[in-house]
């Protein structure tokens, strides 16, 4: 809870103070630096992924580039200070877990930042049909400094209400599946290395955790899954999920949505295979 | 709908408080998060205050703003009755702490901590002495890391739930603990065999055993296990688990 409340708090920080043209003025034009910029750009707007939408919509809307605001929209949720912080305290400082997982959506993003560049670029490609954004509160005027705070505690409680249904419902399924599950039958399949995984992506998508509160449930996954799984968990959740599945095929369009779903699949699976094989559990 | 999510903030800050005033925090997160679950308390009671002063929402909210149309009813229903019902069930039972049903049907006996493997202990020779007395689990483990079963003989007292399992014999019980790192979301259970004349204890009491460090062979492996010369009922420890096993 400490946590989705930091994450509510930065959000609102965001959404109120920072200026969408500043944004836009510092993207570069080139393709793969646009791509590495929209990739880091969580450091600056440190959304979770429930928040990364609205934001990616707005600067598509000043003209950032597609190849540059998908790389955003995947990376940003998770490659951002708050998410960063969480996940090493939910390891216990184990800093190689945060490297490990920051690298896996740093490559996830790059690549179909680089991909939607090429496809969107040409004719007759995945050019996304941009649906109108009305004014919110971004666009609203500067609040007077008397009235900032009660104004930042209402929009982070906006925030707060956005993701609280799935941190508890995240944590209803978790004790669910630790009470009821044997935990036998999930150290038979957490210690596959292929099967582990395979498990744990697609109950990643499913449960749609936010990326402020997933490491702590993986957390409770590292002792019964491969590491590789639980990066995937970690990875995966935050890219392809139910929760935002709609608005992200409202705002990207099927094609696009469709690339992202198998290619991100296929690398975060090739990737968590490659850590199980080379990199120490737990 | 204002009133109500202030209230939900409100009421949410209020359990917290009250789990602090009680004791029972700790049944729920590890008291080395108690600062940060404090402040929590503190900013989700001013988001409440806040949001049941702000004037009522006409219409439905802006999309760019928020992420999900927050403009559907059944989703803001099932959220506020998401937040709601830990909030009735947190205000309204009183906490316990983990016991044996919540090891997810696993047997207790497969959770045993046993020696790993190494040289066997000299015989004849007396166990190293521990820098303090072992008086709990967490020194235990600490002894058995640094002594291995050459600690056997070492006189130790430990604290635990009873569990029982049919794997184990008529004079025998697993001492239970959990251990947590945030919150019983990521508790992990471990056990401990423990030998004693009365085993007759019933399921998840809290018992105090003390005794000397033993070994037990069982299925090939060599068991840690206590041969109580005491087992007393406790009540349950003011913070029932314990901190990770590294």
């Amino acid at each position: 809870m400490p946590f989705v409340l930091v994450g509510a708090f930065a959000a609102a920080l965001v959404g109120r103070y920072l200026p969408e043209s500043a944004i836009s003025r510092w993207m570069p034009r080139r393709r793969l630096p646009a791509v590495l910029v929209g990739c880091l750009f969580g450091f600056v707007a440190p959304v979770c992924d429930c928040g990364v939408i609205p934001l990616a919509r707005r600067l598509a809307a000043k003209g950032v580039p597609w190849h540059a605001v998908v790389a955003f929209v995947l990376a940003a949720p998770v490659v951002n200070p708050v998410v960063l912080l969480a996940t090493a305290v939910a390891f216990q400082g184990d800093w190689r877990v945060v490297a490990l997982r920051a690298s896996m959506t740093l490559s996830v993003a790059a690549s179909i930042g680089l991909l939607t560049g090429r496809l969107v670029g040409r004719a007759g490609g995945l050019a996304p049909a941009l649906p109108p954004i009305s004014g919110g509160a971004l666009d609203l005027a500067p609040t007077p400094s008397a009235r900032a705070v009660p104004a930042l505690l209402a929009h982070a409680t906006d925030e707060y209400f956005e993701v609280i249904f799935f941190v508890v419902l995240g944590a209803l399924f978790t004790a669910a599946a630790q009470t009821l599950v044997p935990r036998a039958d999930l150290t038979a399949v957490g210690g596959h290395p292929v099967g582990s995984i395979v498990t744990l992506m697609p109950i990643a998508t499913l449960l749609s955790i936010c990326s402020e509160a997933d490491a702590f449930v993986a957390r409770a996954f590292a002792t019964t899954f491969s590491l590789g799984a639980v990066l995937a968990f970690m990875t995966i959740g935050q890219i392809v999920d139910l929760r935002n599945g709609l608005l992200l095929l409202r705002t990207l369009g099927v094609e696009l949505v469709l690339l992202i779903v198998v290619v991100s699949y296929l690398l975060v699976f090739v990737e968590a295979l490659a850590i199980n094989r080379l990199v120490p559990g737990l | 709908m204002r009133r109500l999510r202030g209230a939900l903030l409100v009421g949410s800050a209020l359990l917290i408080a009250k789990l602090f005033l009680a004791g029972e925090m700790a049944r729920y997160m590890s008291p080395a998060l108690d600062p940060l679950s404090a402040l929590t308390g503190v900013l989700l009671a001013a988001m409440g205050l806040v949001e049941l002063r702000r004037p009522p929402a006409h219409g439905h909210r802006d999309r760019a703003h928020g992420h999900i149309d927050a403009a559907d009813p059944i989703g803001q229903a099932l959220t506020y009755l998401l937040v709601l019902l830990p909030l009735v069930l947190g205000l309204a039972i009183p906490p316990r702490a983990l016991a044996s049903s919540a090891l997810g049907g696993e047997s207790v006996a497969s959770l045993l901590l046993s020696f790993g493997a190494g040289p066997a202990p000299v015989p004849g020779r007396p166990p190293p002495d521990p820098p303090a007395p072992l008086t709990d689990l967490p020194d235990l483990l600490a002894y058995l890391r640094q002594a291995g079963e050459a600690g056997l003989g070492q006189p130790v007292r430990a604290v635990g739930l009873v569990a029982r399992s049919d794997a184990l014999g008529q004079n025998e019980f697993a001492l239970l603990r959990y251990t947590v790192a945030h919150c019983v979301a990521d508790a992990r259970p471990f056990s401990l065999l423990v030998v004693a004349e009365d085993g007759g204890w019933p399921t998840d009491q809290w018992v105090e055993v003390e005794g000397v460090l033993a070994s037990r062979a069982r299925d090939g492996d060599r068991l840690v296990a206590i041969e109580a010369v005491r087992v007393v009922a406790v009540e349950e420890p003011r913070n029932p688990y314990l901190p990770p096993l590294r």
